[in-house]
């Protein structure tokens, strides 16, 4: 009888749901983001709908046969570029080992776990909600390629069971070991790429002393056990002193894949069985 | 205050500003799309008593927490304003679509905002056009305001109109 006459005044009310958001916004982020994952795992389907229809609304179609269109330009862009990546890769390694028959680590299939977007976080982050989580082996810090598994677009920043958050290389708080390279010459410059925010990364840090040019290639640098070859991320759009560090380049690169088009990513595993040396 | 359909009303707006529906109406480029749960608060916080603003205002903040990349934020925020809000809905008539317009988009700015600065507190980064990124999102999301705005009124009397039937049936 007493639990029927309970009355709570408005004050009480307030007080209470302003303590509840001050210990959802104090606790540890891995802790309160299971809620956001369980969110976005819980209605994954509906949350998907309307991503194909926009990928199918913005495709052209080629009228020529001397014609392709922009996204197959740019996929065969990421397959050339993937390429001479691995030629001159293959190309170190010849003179490194000489007459020794060696094998240079590949990606093989049964690293790769395909995901499809369920969703972007919001308007104002970088990020993308996939379908794949910690059941298919899939751990923070992995690297997630594009569909066609031809250029690296982000890394796995958050997972659940079944969910998980991809922070895309243009988010400002996304940092990615790269390689700068110039075809038909030995140009390579080791250097940080950062996200800005927008639809592009910069890259600082560099000695104007370096040539580096607009329409150079930029690599993801190969980690172990998370990339073993470099990848295509991108290509320098532009090349200006920085304002405030003369001595230094402020590099701007234009990611090699649409974020938005996007519908499936590919996540590389980094479990060791899953990764093999091809002979 | 009808909890049934603000829930239901609740889920099917997280699920639109979670999911990727709304890229359909998204312009620019940098894929603006509009803030539905925005509206939602300003609604339910002039439409309800104190006690039932309060509750609402949290709810939809929590529920806008889920559709970001932190906990907490906003549920502060939008706790805050809804409150703020009931109070001063002696003062603000928002009667006309055009009011609803600019108490939506200035709610909007707060909220979002007040948001950004404690989610920095949390170690988040200032994305690239943050602050542009947040004006034309809260001109997108005031301008489909009235529309909502309509939509909510018809969805709460047609629940009230379902509820009362059924309270004739049974009475």
């Amino acid at each position: 009888m007493a639990g029927r006459n309970i009355h709570l005044s408005n004050a009480s009310i307030f007080s209470s749901f302003l303590v509840a958001g001050l210990v959802l916004f104090f606790l540890p982020k891995p802790l309160t983001s299971k809620a956001s994952l369980f969110f976005h795992d819980t209605f994954g389907p509906i949350l998907q709908i309307g991503r194909d229809s926009r990928m199918e609304s913005g495709r052209l179609e080629a009228n020529s046969e001397d014609v392709v269109s922009g996204s197959k330009y740019r996929q065969l862009w990421k397959d050339y570029k993937n390429l001479y990546a691995q030629r001159m890769a293959l190309h170190e390694e010849y003179e490194r080992l000489a007459n020794i028959r060696s094998g240079l680590p590949q990606l093989s299939k049964e690293a790769l776990i395909m995901a499809t977007i369920t969703g972007t976080v919001s308007n104002y982050s970088r990020e993308l909600m996939i379908n794949k989580g910690s059941d298919a082996f899939v751990r923070s810090g992995q690297f997630v390629l594009s569909e066609q598994n031809d250029a690296v677009i982000g890394v796995i920043s958050e997972v659940s069971e079944t969910a998980a958050k991809v922070r895309l290389i243009t988010d400002t708080m996304q940092t990615l070991e790269i390689h700068i390279r110039r075809d038909g010459t030995d140009t390579d410059i080791r250097a940080m790429m950062i996200g800005n925010g927008t639809d592009t990364c910069d890259i600082s840090m560099i000695d104007r002393q370096r040539d580096v040019r607009e329409g150079d290639t930029v690599y993801a640098a190969a980690i172990p056990d998370k990339l073993n070859v470099p990848l295509v991320v991108g290509e320098i759009t532009g090349v200006c002193p920085d304002d405030r560090h003369p001595l230094l380049w402020k590099i701007t690169v234009r990611p090699a894949e649409d974020m938005s088009r996007l519908n499936n990513v590919a996540i590389i595993v980094a479990d060791e069985k899953l990764l093999k040396r091809k002979d | 205050m009808r909890w049934i359909s603000f829930i239901i009303v609740l889920l099917i707006a997280t699920v639109l500003e979670a999911g990727n529906l709304l890229n359909v109406f998204a312009i620019g480029g940098w894929t603006i799309r509009p803030g539905i749960l925005i509206t939602l608060l300003v609604y339910y916080s002039f439409s309800g008593r104190a006690r039932d603003a309060i509750i609402c205002s949290f709810v939809i903040g929590f529920a806008a927490d889920l559709t970001g990349t932190i906990m907490g934020p906003h549920m502060i925020c939008f706790g805050l304003l809804g409150l703020l809000l009931n109070q001063s809905n002696q003062i603000l008539f928002a009667k006309r679509a055009i009011y609803k317009a600019m108490i939506v988009f200035a709610v909007y700015l707060i909220a979002e905002t007040f948001s950004h600065w404690l989610g920095l507190l949390k170690g988040l980064d200032t994305q690239g056009s943050f602050y542009s990124i947040l004006l034309f999102t809260a001109v997108y999301s005031a301008l489909i305001s009235p529309v909502i705005w309509s939509i909510l009124s018809a969805v709460s009397g047609g629940f009230a109109a379902m509820k009362s039937q059924s309270d004739r049936t049974y009475r």
